[in-house]
């Protein structure tokens, strides 16, 4: 069957109430075959929500879900070729490693040999061998979440729900695990869905990420497209720092906007087809976009703004600056580190901050 | 000034221990009492735990006893899980709150009270329709088992929800039915608690006074009973013999309780 590539999953206008709150709000989406999919929310967007939706754990209130082709929207949680791994990783405590893994597979039916066999190998996609006898309290957070991945992947199901996948373990271990994640998901080919609040987590994972926010989705595409273009102010916000800078609309006609920036000094033009009712805006820069100088731009074509550094924060592979121009806003300046010198530029500094035009996004509420 | 305080302290737990134990132990040494006078030390003996267990009044109140124990502690145990069971996983349900204070209220229900409304039911009943023909061991177990259950109950309840929903959930996204998730998953986990249930329901029953002397007829005489009449015509050796053999049994299983939860507390947490 030439089934559903690009429709793999597809979720169309479900919602979910829960008496008078409405967690999940007439939420339409697609999902690739073998897609690494992120849903990015703060708590309480309803992503939980949905994800649970999707493993069958909850009944969407209205709408349908169908994976490969097949109406899921009733099916219980037992019946879905679906396996969720849970925030808190949920191995049965009473029980050993290899049996938390190879429950998915008792549950089946499945010889004892072809379990032992499975298992054996689950176990070494995990690099988890030798452990098979150990109980849930004798391992480590990294450990419970390789075996509960290993649970999960046992079933071979068509998707893969992570919930917050990494949130337990600490900042290290995160980044090692998430390459770790990607390459199995390689290895396996099975479409993954993963639910987050970690923004850095979503972009260093996902093919594409949808972003959740109050129950619906505000943005969905690909990482870069994301970031580079925010659709609204909460989107430009919630993925990365920036800086959002108020400006107003002196005119706007079929093919571009005016406006007028005080924080960049001025007037700026945009190419926007798009005409805007309200004339409140807002442009946004981001802070790696901005270049820092002591010294006046000897580019006089390029836009600039003078101010003096208020805060200066030293990371290591790149300080962050925050500089208060001469019109009194706040303007925020990353800049990566590439020499090995003494920070030349420092607090009270005067300092000339300089920029593409196309860096600038005009963006509305 | 620290050494002088926690001084205080243990002397304060000696005293407060000894004021616990001392009675009990003195109890089971004078079991051991040779003399008929139970307050005059005549030597070391087991004369009064051989006349117990010549003693046949002694012997088939014992037996009755532990009878209505074990078959109260079965079934308070199971109606009890399951009454747990519900308060801690269905969230919402018409009456929730009736069925809570109904599930809670033999816990504070002064025993005289119970006592007596178990009787007025058991005699209505008769009256209507015909059962119970005689009140005994069925209606003292139909008590006992009517407030230990509501121990249980909360016992039940309490441990599970400690336990995160999630792992059922899992479960049963590994395919296992809700029977198969109650099999595999959740009694296994509840199982400590359900001992425990089992076991307090079974020392309650053994130890009741009040509401089986409401409830029992004319031929039922259990040990408390026994013990009670039997103080009140004087204090006879033979009931320290009684008294220790029941402490005894009482110690071995809230050991046996503690040892379980307490395997079960490692492997869980």
């Amino acid at each position: 069957m030439m089934s559903n590539e690009e429709n793999f999953i597809e979720i169309n206008g479900v919602s979910k109430n829960f008496g008078e709150v409405v967690a999940v709000d007439n939420v339409d989406l697609a999902i690739k075959k073998g897609e690494l999919f992120s849903i990015l929310g703060a708590s309480g967007s309803g992503k939980t929500t949905l994800l649970r939706i999707l493993a069958g754990l909850e009944i969407p209130s209205q709408g349908s879900i169908l994976i490969d082709g097949v109406d899921m929207t009733s099916v219980s949680p037992y019946d879905r070729p679906v396996n969720i791994m849970f925030q808190n990783y949920a191995l049965f405590p009473h029980m050993s490693v290899f049996d938390n893994i190879a429950y998915g597979l008792k549950k089946e039916g499945m010889e004892k040999e072809s379990i032992q066999e499975k298992v054996e190998r689950m176990l070494a996609l995990v690099k988890l061998e030798g452990y098979e006898k150990r109980k849930p309290n004798q391992l480590s957070g990294g450990q419970s979440q390789r075996v509960a991945l290993a649970r999960s992947l046992i079933k071979e199901p068509k998707v893969l729900l992570l919930d917050e996948p990494m949130a337990a373990l600490d900042k290290k271990l995160r980044q090692s695990t998430q390459f770790e994640l990607m390459d199995i998901h390689d290895e396996l080919g099975i479409t993954f869905v993963i639910v987050t609040h970690d923004q850095e987590e979503a972009m260093t994972l996902s093919d594409r990420i949808a972003i959740m926010e109050e129950g619906q989705f505000v943005q969905i595409g690909s990482p870069n497209l994301i970031y580079e273009n925010p659709k609204s102010k909460f989107v430009a916000d919630f993925l990365g720092n920036i800086n959002l800078l108020e400006a107003t609309i002196t005119e706007q006609n079929d093919s571009q906007i005016v406006v007028n920036c005080a924080a960049l000094g001025g007037e700026l033009k945009f190419n926007q087809t798009e005409q805007s009712d309200a004339l409140e805006m807002t442009v946004a820069l981001r802070p790696e976009k901005v270049v820092i100088e002591k010294s006046k731009p000897t580019n006089d074509q390029q836009s600039h703004v003078k101010g003096i550094v208020e805060d200066f924060g030293y990371f290591g592979n790149l300080s962050i600056y925050r500089v208060r121009t001469e019109s009194g806003h706040m303007i925020q300046v990353s800049k990566q580190n590439r020499d090995r010198v003494e920070q030349s530029i420092k607090w009270e500094d005067e300092v000339y901050l300089s920029w593409e035009n196309d860096s600038l996004m005009l963006l509305g509420e | 000034m620290l050494n002088q305080r926690s001084r205080f302290i243990f002397t304060a737990l000696c005293f407060g221990f000894a004021f616990l134990y001392i009675p009990i132990l003195l109890v089971i040494i004078y079991s051991f009492n040779d003399s008929r006078l139970v307050t005059v030390w005549g030597g070391w003996s087991v004369r009064w735990y051989v006349e117990l267990f010549n003693n046949e009044n002694v012997l088939n109140a014992a037996i009755l006893s532990f009878q209505i124990a074990a078959i109260t502690a079965t079934f308070a145990t199971i109606m009890g899980t399951m009454a747990g069971f519900i308060m801690a996983r269905i969230k919402k349900f018409r009456g929730r709150l009736l069925f809570s204070g109904m599930i809670a209220s033999p816990l504070v229900m002064p025993e005289v009270i119970t006592g007596l409304s178990l009787l007025l039911l058991f005699v209505s009943l008769q009256n209507t329709i015909g059962w119970p023909g005689s009140r005994g061991m069925n209606t003292i177990t139909i008590a006992h088992i009517t407030f230990s259950m509501a121990y249980v109950a909360v016992i039940i309840q309490s441990r599970l929800t400690e336990v995160n929903e999630s792992l059922e959930e899992a479960a049963m996204d590994l395919g296992a039915r809700p029977l198969r998730v109650l099999w595999d998953i959740t009694l296994p986990i509840i199982f400590p608690a359900m001992v425990s249930g089992w076991l307090l329901s079974f020392t309650l029953s053994l130890d009741d006074l009040v509401i089986a002397s409401f409830v029992s007829g004319p031929g039922a005489t259990t040990l408390p009973m026994l013990i009670f009449s039997k103080v009140r015509l004087g204090v006879s050796p033979d009931i320290n013999a009684l008294a220790t053999i029941l402490i005894v049994v009482v110690t071995l299983g809230l050991c046996i309780a503690a040892w379980i939860t307490s395997r079960q507390n490692r492997s869980v947490s």
